[in-house]
């Protein structure tokens, strides 16, 4: 008899799963098919695992098979909650229902369309010619001739999203007054108001044995730079707010996340100031500062302390990144590029676009051989960087750390190689 | 058909339940490439997760090894991190996604606002 009945409920739990995955296919958006495919499949392979333990009939698979059932029924309605949650968030379509009988409409923001859809937006190689034409019409044709020719050229001219509003200036260690010299001269010239910001990494500070004498030595070492900093607004005559922050310092330097903000950070360095007091109670040393470069949404410009004239490396990928830190270098002439160098795959449109904005901006512009390859613990070949000032990148290298087992970031770049890094990600 | 004849012949029936639910694996693999969005996808994994539970307890029963209990369980415990990680992955895609399409929304006001201007 217990057999018959066990036979029945796997029945009727195989039943149950089929149903769920037919409702998974025929139902018309994520959260319908959620609805099926976590109600009616969990049922199922509860009833499944009922009908095995009935069958077993032995201690070890009763203790086994309930545990499972209970643990399904414990975390199948949280993970579907996190799920449901996440895809409401996402902008997934809500089928037949309306903007006003969406009860969570006011509640949690999400975009308008799904994330699927910007997604393909965003990536300017794949684009269709559909999408093309949407977005060449969307974007307002401006009187700047050096980008905006969208029309006749097909491609996105970024430069009124790119051009950045603020400048803001991440102080680390002692090339700090020298760096900010660098960040405030660029922000005299494009007359844009600059914030300073002092950042102290409270995480450090408490891995150290005596965070009280810690903080000290930092604020000590800090306070005497910050004249500095201050005089550095009368001296160039740029409005400079000066911000000193304690607590998550990759934060503060990345600042509320705006994409407007041109963010200008040294290319070593964290925010324990270099005070080199040791850290016992954590594994390695703090280092943080290529983190901040994906925190912040905008152009993130990793510089030397020293200014220098000469060619400016482009790895292209041909990724929107890619070309939004172009257009900046270019329209907004962070250095005084001598040569162009273009690295990477360039279809024949994206080549006639850079020679043509190249040419806008009086800078000349060639393309890297296309047997040319990198070797292989580097990002680009030397003879494309070696005597370069600066390298435009779709990403950083990883591991996200300014020393990695003793090779400093750069190295990843090219071997030996010290220079600005300009990253938009 | 007396209900012996129904117990005699339940090692098929068994495997007749493993092949209905190899069909229901192949329903959700079919929505989990199709898609579109990537919830889609996710709930698809979900789903995928509980056939194989059911699976592997059914697949104790007909080897008679009660070792695949075990496997049924610790795929239900793997079921629920990866559920909740893909949950914080499409989060995270949405914060970073939005903040490169703030600008173009920006835009598309500022372009009302011409439009309504002129």
């Amino acid at each position: 008899m217990v057999e018959l009945i066990a036979l029945l409920v796997k029945f009727v739990g195989v039943g149950f799963l089929l149903i769920a995955t037919i409702g998974l296919l025929r139902f018309d958006d994520s959260f319908q098919r959620m609805h099926a495919a976590t109600k009616a499949g969990t049922l199922g392979a509860g009833l499944v695992l009922i009908g095995t333990m009935l069958s077993k009939s032995s201690l070890d698979s009763t203790m086994m098979g309930g545990m499972t059932l209970l643990f399904l029924i414990l975390t199948i309605p949280v993970a579907s909650h996190l799920l449901a949650r996440a895809a409401y968030l996402s902008g997934a379509e809500l089928a037949g229902i309306g903007d006003a009988d969406d009860a969570l409409r006011d509640v949690l923001k999400r975009p308008e369309q799904p994330i699927e859809k910007q997604a393909e937006r965003l990536d300017l190689q794949g684009m269709t010619a559909a999408a093309e034409a949407d977005i060449a019409t969307e974007v307002p044709v401006s009187a700047d001739p050096v980008l905006c020719d969208a029309e006749k050229s097909g491609f996105v001219s970024l430069k009124d999203v790119v051009a950045p509003e603020r400048v803001r200036f991440a102080a680390v260690g002692d090339a700090a007054p020298k760096l900010a010299r660098r960040a405030a001269e660029f922000a005299a010239r494009t007359d844009l108001p600059l914030i300073a910001v002092v950042a102290v990494d409270t995480g450090y500070v408490d891995a150290t044995d005596n965070s009280t004498e810690t903080m000290r030595l930092i604020r000590d070492k800090v306070g005497h730079w910050l004249p500095d900093l201050r005089s550095l607004s009368d001296d160039l005559g740029v409005s400079v707010e000066l911000v000193y922050e304690e607590g998550d310092a990759a934060a503060s330097m990345a600042g509320v996340g705006d994409v407007r903000e041109f963010l200008v950070l040294p290319t070593d360095g964290w925010a324990d100031h270099g005070v080199g007091v040791a850290t016992p109670h954590a594994t390695k040393q703090p280092d943080g500062l290529l983190r901040v470069a994906s925190m912040h949404p905008g152009p993130t410009l990793y510089a030397v302390d020293v200014p220098r004239a000469g060619p400016v490396t482009v790895l292209f990928d041909g990724s929107y990144d890619v070309w939004r830190a172009l257009d900046l270098a270019l329209v907004e002439r962070l250095w005084t590029a001598t040569e162009l160098r273009v690295f990477g795959y360039v279809d024949a449109a994206s080549r006639a676009e850079i020679e043509q904005r190249a040419a806008d901006a009086n800078t000349p512009v060639i393309f890297a051989d296309p047997e040319l390859t990198a070797p292989d613990e580097a990002l680009l070949p030397e003879q494309m960087v070696s005597d370069a000032v600066a390298v435009i990148l779709p990403d950083l290298p990883r591991p996200l750390r300014t020393r990695w087992y003793g090779t400093f970031w750069q190295d990843k770049i090219s071997p030996n190689w010290r220079g600005d890094v300009l990253v938009w990600t | 058909m007396s209900i012996e004849s129904i117990l005699g012949i339940s090692e098929t029936l068994n495997t007749v339940l493993v092949l209905l639910i190899i069909g229901a694996f192949a329903l959700t693999a079919l929505r989990l490439m199709k898609g579109p969005s990537y919830a889609d996808r996710f709930v698809a994994i979900d789903m995928l997760t509980g056939l194989a539970v059911a699976a592997c307890a059914l697949t104790a029963l007909t080897t008679g090894r009660s070792e695949f209990l075990d496997v049924a369980f610790a795929l239900a415990l793997i079921a629920f991190v990866a559920t909740a990680a893909f949950a914080a992955f499409l989060e995270r895609k949405v914060a970073v996604t939005d903040d490169r399409f703030r600008d173009n929304g920006k835009q598309k006001a500022n372009k009302a606002a011409q439009q309504e201007a002129s």
